[in-house]
């Protein structure tokens, strides 16, 4: 099979929402940064996203080339190289704003966990689907936990708490589509909401401080964001007023007065969706929303017409991956979710980020690809569908 | 999103969400996908449009809901209100000289949400700028609920400590900044202090008052004297500046880096206004008050303070006003500190701040003499051709119980020489004779219309009615039955300025001007005219007219007048202290006694005794006899007002006509 026919297999309405989301994001990312002042040049943070993002496509590419079900063998390769690339963080990352995230590769960086979500996807899926043929029983459950949990509670340590809560959402829905039973999940959400009250309450009284002071007052505070306006609320407050202060159809392109004059943190990364709505409004988040329901829908759909589990699985986990990081990302600009420093998939300025997601597009065109050329029926039917 | 699922097969896969599907098992659909992972990758796509579902209505309620809301904080977070005090008009003297000034204040202020390390920050500010930490923390949380905007907590720092600072703030200081505004100066240094009053910020309970209906909570109003009483004409109006800030308080610049100014209202400078005070004169009195002061201290009295005046009998209008011991003004300029305020307000200062001219109320003694000969002649009382024997002691007759002493026996003395030698035994007989005459109030009746006993409406503050003693009084304020009668003591006590009588210096100066100008009530008072700054235009005259006459007979003034001359020259009362002096003047001294406490001395005259110019007042507290500090603090303010200056000796000063 030549090159022009995997390209004809393409899912190309998945392509153009990803590209659309990239350039919406990096629209924002320049608004955000052209009068930061200090910049060398106010494209600076809008190309080095422009960058990360063509390294991204090309990878995108080359995984969608790629037949995904090889990586199945790779797993065990897969799991301990991004194990060991975490426990390297350890031993030479640099501390970046409270935490160690950062392999430094002298001309850029690399954040090791942002790319582990993907491989735990690719991972847990292949588990999951070598125990197809057995009953999805207790043993199963367990499994797949243990092996999520040992990155996950690296990630944690680094300390990258939003990450470690993506991988902890990528297996449950994983465990959740390959047919757990509820009861296990039943038992999931008492052993966590446990673990909660053990770090939250039980620990610190016997003084072991699992999580550091500054990520439960960001945690906390959106449950009463005018407690401290200065302090751990001023985040809060201030992306909401972005947001309110749009209005719906926006301040306008570059004149978010929130934005522009810097009263709103972070604003190209973690808090890239305050300046959209500040400056394009409800019309702006609407259409972004938009964008992303096209991504989410065409992720669903490649995943019901995979003709594999493991091939549904990895789908499904992208999926639920991309939906988590959305939902928690915008959710805390808008103060209905705790600030836990989970980028915008796509929009956030950050390299590894960008990467990770474009590698999870790529292998959701692999899949949409393979499932297309290997299954005349489906693949009539996906194209009735269409 | 599109399924592609047959409804039969739902049900069967929502079956099986609950209890794993033994039938997917039996069937072995090997490596193909099984219809119930295509219908839970569904159920992922359904939850995830119920996430954005969520989403979408909270970005709904805050955007299109409460959007107007949104807007008005985000506004309140980017504009910043920079007010531009206006300065406060300036206080001339008659000939124009300014008295109270402006200069440009450095404050200090710091904008708390800036502040990158509240804690250390204001540590060392604490240090440089010299005030408390908790001072500081204290000022900020009086505006807890305003982190955005800029709050002085130290006014009016030196250029030094401005340049320090200026090099650190970027560094070091990032939430603190410094901004000019007016402060008051006073280019004559504590010269008419009393007069001039001070300036502070507006307390809370003032706030409240209807005077200061509309002022703002931080306004700096007039706290005393002139800068009170003309608040409203020197207070200008306070402008200021809208600007556009960003997070760190900075306002945004243009291209040529000035301040973008969303709007701005220029600060109206206040009016100035002119007083009678004559700068010249009024240092003149000053030091001839000290002088008499130390003059009572060299003769070995207390003399705890006192208070000198100088009026123009004709006008009404006061040259100069004194009061001892006396306060530099400029120490409330940027705010006075708590030590300097104790020191100020201690026991053993005798009371700085009190303006003794207007709000010290003191028993007369016999300067009052010339009310009661005005009074018993005015109502038949006197007859100025008789005599009486003064034996150095009186008593009423038949009842030699109380013994009412003269200071010396001076043998048989009429009017005349009872003004002349101030005899004290001619006035008891007087004050027995009203008494005797049904109990008459003709005494107080003339005392109190030549302006005794109520404030004599001074534009300055505070002012003190004094007393004039009665019967009804004494009914009022008496203890006991005996208490609460008017006794003959009384009217005898009263009769030489003793007794329940108190005046305040200004209220004396005011009766010796009605009789200096031939019988016409005056007006004391400071303020001449509100002038606008710019145009130079009289915006309001303050000059109250004369009052009505006292209806003096002028026969009875003339016999007063007369005695008055004597009573300034060699051989009278007070020596010789006038001996030779020109022009002629006219003055009459007392001694009064307080309970317990040594002399109070005073003197009064005026001069040139037969077209008299000037009224001069001077009483020292507890400085003996009128005659051993009041008469010489008199002469002094004299000699500066007619030989002052060699190139016209003996010529008097005419004021400039304000």
């Amino acid at each position: 099979m030549e090159f022009r026919t995997y390209l004809r297999h393409f899912d190309y309405g998945l392509l153009a929402a990803v590209c659309g989301l990239i350039a919406f994001g990096m629209l924002i990312i320049y608004s955000a940064t052209h009068s930061d002042p200090g910049l060398p040049s106010p494209y600076y943070y809008v190309r080095l996203q422009a960058i990360a993002a063509m390294v991204g496509a090309l990878l995108m590419l080359v995984l969608a080339l790629i037949d995904f079900r090889g990586l199945r063998a790779y797993r065990w390769h897969m799991y301990a190289g991004i194990v060991g690339l975490i426990v390297l963080v350890f031993i030479m990352g640099a501390a970046v704003k409270g935490g160690q995230r950062w392999i430094n590769l002298g001309i850029f960086q690399v954040q090791p966990s942002e790319l582990a979500k993907v491989v735990m996807i690719l991972v847990l899926s292949a588990y999951l689907a070598d125990r197809q043929r057995g009953e999805p029983g207790f043993r199963t459950t367990l499994i797949t936990i243990g092996y999520a949990m040992l990155p996950a509670l690296l990630v944690f340590l680094q300390p990258d708490f939003g990450t470690m809560l993506v991988l902890v959402a990528v297996t449950l829905a994983l465990l959740f589509v390959y047919g757990t039973r509820l009861l296990h999940f039943f038992m999931i959400a008492v052993v966590i909401g446990a673990g909660l009250v053990m770090v939250f309450e039980v620990l610190p009284h016997i003084g072991l401080h699992l999580l550091k002071s500054y990520q439960v007052d960001r945690l906390l505070v959106f449950l009463h964001p005018n407690q401290d306006p200065s302090g751990a609320g001023y985040n809060l407050l201030q992306s909401k007023i972005a947001i309110g202060s749009g209005m719906v159809t926006g301040q306008g392109l570059y004149q978010g007065m929130q934005t522009q004059l810097s009263f709103l943190p972070e604003h190209h990364t973690d808090f890239i969706f305050s300046v959209l709505g500040e400056e394009l409004g409800f019309v702006g988040a609407a259409a972004l929303l938009a964008m992303y329901a096209v991504v989410v829908w065409r992720g669903v759909r490649i995943a019901i017409i995979s003709n594999s589990v493991f091939g549904s699985l990895v789908a499904a986990g992208v999926v639920a991956m991309l939906v988590f990081q959305i939902f928690v990302n915008i959710g805390m600009t808008i103060g209905i979710m705790p600030i836990t420093g989970i980028p915008l998939p796509f929009m956030s300025y950050g390299g590894s980020s960008m990467v990770s997601n474009l590698l999870a597009v790529g292998l959701l065109e692999s899949i949409h690809i393979r499932s297309r050329l290997t299954s005349d029926r489906r693949f009539r039917r996906a194209k009735i569908a269409r | 999103m599109s399924f592609r699922l047959k409804s039969s097969r739902r049900k069967k896969q929502s079956f099986s969400l609950f209890k794993s599907s033994r039938r997917r098992k039996r069937r072995g659909y090997g490596d193909r996908q099984p219809p119930s992972i295509a219908f839970r990758a569904g159920m992922l796509g359904a939850m995830a449009l119920l996430l954005f579902g969520v989403l979408i209505f909270r970005i709904w309620f805050l955007e299109v809901i409460s959007g107007n809301q949104y807007v008005a904080m985000a506004k309140d977070n980017f504009i910043r209100f920079v007010p531009d005090e206006a300065p406060r008009g300036i206080i001339y003297d008659r000939n124009g000289q300014p008295l109270v000034e402006n200069r440009a204040g450095l404050a200090v202020t710091v904008l708390p949400a800036a502040l990158k390390d509240p804690q250390r920050e204001l540590a060392e500010l604490s240090k440089i700028i010299q005030v408390p930490e908790a001072d500081i923390q204290q000022e900020l949380d009086q505006h807890k609920n305003d982190t955005y905007s800029s709050i002085v907590v130290k006014r009016d720092i030196t250029p030094a400590m401005k340049s320090y600072l200026i090099e650190r703030i970027p560094l070091y200081f990032p939430g603190v900044d410094i901004k000019t505004f007016p402060l008051r100066s006073y280019p004559k240094g504590q010269e008419a202090a009393h007069v001039l009053g001070h300036v502070g910020q507006i307390d809370q309970q003032e706030l409240t008052e209807p005077r200061y209906k509309g002022y703002k909570n931080d306004a700096e109003i007039g706290k005393d004297g002139v800068e009170y009483e003309y608040d409203k004409w020197l207070r200008g109006v306070d402008g200021g500046m809208q600007l556009e800030v960003d997070a760190s308080g900075k306002p945004k610049t243009d291209a040529s880096g000035q301040p973008v100014e969303l709007s701005s209202q220029k600060a109206i400078p206040g009016n100035d206004v002119y007083l009678s005070i004559d700068s010249n004169i009024q240092k003149a009195t000053e030091a001839a008050l000290q002088y008499g002061v130390n003059l009572a201290h060299q003769k070995n009295y207390p003399a705890t303070g006192g208070a000198a005046i100088v009026m123009d009998p004709k006008t009404g209008q006061i040259l100069a006003m004194a009061s001892n011991p006396t306060f530099d003004p400029s120490f409330w300029v940027g705010g006075m500190s708590t030590a300097k305020y104790q020191e100020l307000t201690a026991p053993s200062a005798h009371d700085p701040l009190l303006n003794r001219a207007i709000q010290g109320q003191y028993p007369p003694g016999s300067t009052f003499k010339a009310i009661t000969a005005l009074a018993g002649l005015q109502e038949g009382l006197i007859n100025p051709a008789a005599t009486v024997d003064s034996t150095g002691s009186w008593h009423v007759p038949g009842d030699p119980s109380v013994i009412f002493h003269d200071w010396a026996p001076l043998g048989i003395v009429d009017l005349h020489r009872a003004i002349v030698m101030s005899c004290d035994t001619y006035f008891y007989d007087v004050g027995y004779r009203f008494y005797k005459d049904n109990n008459n109030q003709g005494i107080q009746k003339w005392a109190r219309i030549m302006g005794l006993g109520k404030p004599t409406g001074v534009d300055l503050p505070g002012e003190a009615a004094g007393r004039i003693p009665d019967p009804a009084w004494k009914q009022k304020v008496g203890q006991t039955p005996i208490d609460k009668m008017w006794m003959p003591g009384n009217s005898v006590n009263m009769a030489i300025g003793q007794g329940d009588v108190l005046v305040t210096p200004l209220q004396m100066a005011a009766v010796y001007c009605a009789i200096a100008n031939g019988g016409t009530l005056v007006r004391p008072h400071v303020g001449l005219r509100v002038v606008d700054p710019v145009t130079h235009q009289m915006l309001q005259d303050l000059e109250p007219p004369l009052g009505p006459s006292a209806g003096l007979n002028p026969d009875n003034l003339a016999m007063v007048k007369s005695a008055l001359i004597g009573a300034a020259q060699p051989g009278s009362a007070i020596g010789s202290v006038f001996a030779g002096f020109q022009p002629t003047v006219a003055g009459k001294s007392g001694t009064a006694q307080v309970a317990g406490k040594a002399d109070y001395g005073w003197y009064i005259a005026y001069a040139p005794a037969d077209n008299p110019q000037y009224v001069v007042l001077a009483m020292i507290e507890q400085g003996g006899g009128g005659s051993a500090s009041g008469a010489p603090t008199v002469k002094k303010i004299f000699e500066s007002l007619f030989h002052a200056g060699q190139a016209a000796p003996g010529q008097p000063v005419t004021p400039a006509n304000g």
